[in-house]
């Protein structure tokens, strides 16, 4: 822990040239940390917001920095954009003149599940789980492989857990099983998507609903959760906010931290 | 970099962006505001400006422009003027220049200290990928017009990756310039759609 009193937590995120909510979850994260005491200095960087990654260097002062994606999937941005951005690979890395740890993502610890599990339970406690297909939406992507493979690997966590849900699965916005078709890929009459998304924006308010055929008109994008269940195809669809937002993620940040120097 | 800034502050007040930085009790601590607002806090009037407390509020309302926009450019000249924040020391200054204007003290000693890399449009599109990659195709006349549109009538930055060089000082106030060292990724969200046409 001394070591990590003098080093710096760098946690990356995507963030959003045109929604607001894209990067708030990062800076609660950051500022519960913060307040910890744990680090000299904790920051945060953006692939698409201010900082970047290449200008957040010039406020850290600390030698030694921890860096901890949060994203999803080992995939695209935590194997390609961030280690060509920050010019590091997974682990120990000196970068002019600095010692740079890069952890793996946030999304593929098995921390996650307890929060996926926990969460759908906050949102369905009053129904039986036998009546529920449970669904983890994510992005998908053709430029990586891996992009999905964190989301499945949740679909089978939980399913070893034997919670009692009909069926889990995951689907996608630009992968196959794709999002659009998940209404009829379930035979309850419940449905619970959960996005496995780290933060809100416009994949959630926006992407999703519009593929479902679920129609907001409110100028709070993020009501469309509370308003939930909707009623599709004669199902009842329950919605929740992304993942990220949960404020036990901050664990998870600390976490990878914590395997690079154990 | 607080010592730094504590120093070149020393009794002035100084401007940064739209704020204005106004020391307190023998350069302990200070006062943070909009430069249209300093007359008035300098006369001790607090009145019809809401004092900005935490780490979130600050965030909340760097984020959202004086007419509720978005504001992804976080230098862009649109930020309320209805708001202060008392800061008790040199660190929460640092820490709250960092809130409004990102990594902008950092800059701005790289740069009195000659350390300050500065990254060309053509070393910035070279490292886009995925529909980004389209900005490497963006001709100098393309760029100058997205400069002159968004650097230069938006944003308070010197495109310093486009040689643009530390205007003369006009106010007869201490100022820290905001600097841009690579073109940001608004700038080159812009640039994609434009050439996408």
């Amino acid at each position: 822990m001394k070591l990590l009193q003098k080093s710096a937590l760098l946690i990356i995120g995507h963030g959003s040239t045109v929604n607001p909510d894209s990067s708030r979850p990062y800076l609660l994260h950051a500022e519960k940390i913060r307040k910890k005491g744990i680090f000299a200095e904790v920051h945060t960087a953006f692939w698409k917001e201010e900082p970047s990654m290449k200008d957040v260097f010039y406020m850290i002062e600390s030698q030694e920095i921890f860096i901890v994606p949060d994203f999803i999937s080992e995939g695209y941005f935590t194997q390609e954009i961030l280690p060509r951005e920050l010019g590091v690979k997974i682990g120990r890395n000196q970068v002019n003149g600095k010692i740079l740890h890069y952890t793996l993502p946030v999304g593929t610890h098995s921390l996650m599940t307890d929060l996926l599990v926990s969460k759908a339970d906050k949102i369905v406690s009053y129904i039986p789980k036998e009546k529920i297909t449970l669904f983890l939406f994510g992005h998908g992507t053709s430029f990586n492989s891996n992009s999905t493979k964190a989301i499945k690997n949740q679909v089978q966590f939980i399913k070893e857990r034997k919670l009692g849900y009909f069926n889990i699965f995951d689907a996608y916005l630009e992968e196959k099983p794709f999002i659009k078709d998940c209404i009829a890929m379930s035979n309850t009459p419940y449905i619970l998507a959960l996005p496995f998304f780290i933060a809100d924006g416009l994949h959630t308010y926006e992407d999703i609903p519009k593929l479902l055929g679920i129609q907001v008109i409110d100028n709070d994008e993020s009501s469309i959760f509370d308003l939930s269940p909707f009623e599709i195809q004669g199902k009842q669809f329950f919605y929740g906010n992304s993942i990220g937002n949960e404020s036990a993620v901050s664990e998870i940040i600390l976490e990878r931290v914590f395997q690079c120097i154990s | 970099m607080k010592n730094k800034l504590a120093k070149f502050i020393a009794n002035k007040p100084t401007k940064i962006g739209e704020l204005i930085i106004l020391p307190q009790n023998s350069e302990k601590s200070y006062l943070l505001c909009h430069y249209d607002k300093h007359l008035q806090l300098l006369n001790s009037d607090f009145s019809g400006l809401k004092c900005l407390k935490s780490t979130k509020e600050i965030d909340e309302f760097v984020r959202i422009s004086k007419e509720n926009y978005y504001r992804p450019l976080k230098a862009e000249k649109n930020l309320s003027s209805d708001w202060f924040v008392d800061i008790p020391n040199k660190e929460t200054l640092l820490f709250i220049l960092h809130q409004f204007y990102p990594v902008s003290i950092g800059l701005w000693i790289a740069y009195l200290e000659e350390k300050l890399k500065i990254c060309p449009f053509e070393e910035k599109a070279f490292r886009q990928s995925g529909r980004y990659q389209i900005t490497q195709k963006a001709k100098k006349k393309e760029i100058e017009a997205m400069v002159s549109e968004i650097c230069d009538k938006k944003c308070l930055k010197i495109p310093l990756w486009m040689n643009k060089s530390l205007p003369s000082q006009a106010l007869k106030i201490q100022e820290i310039p905001l600097f841009c060292r690579e073109s940001c990724t608004y700038f080159m969200s812009q640039i994609q759609k434009k050439l996408k046409k």
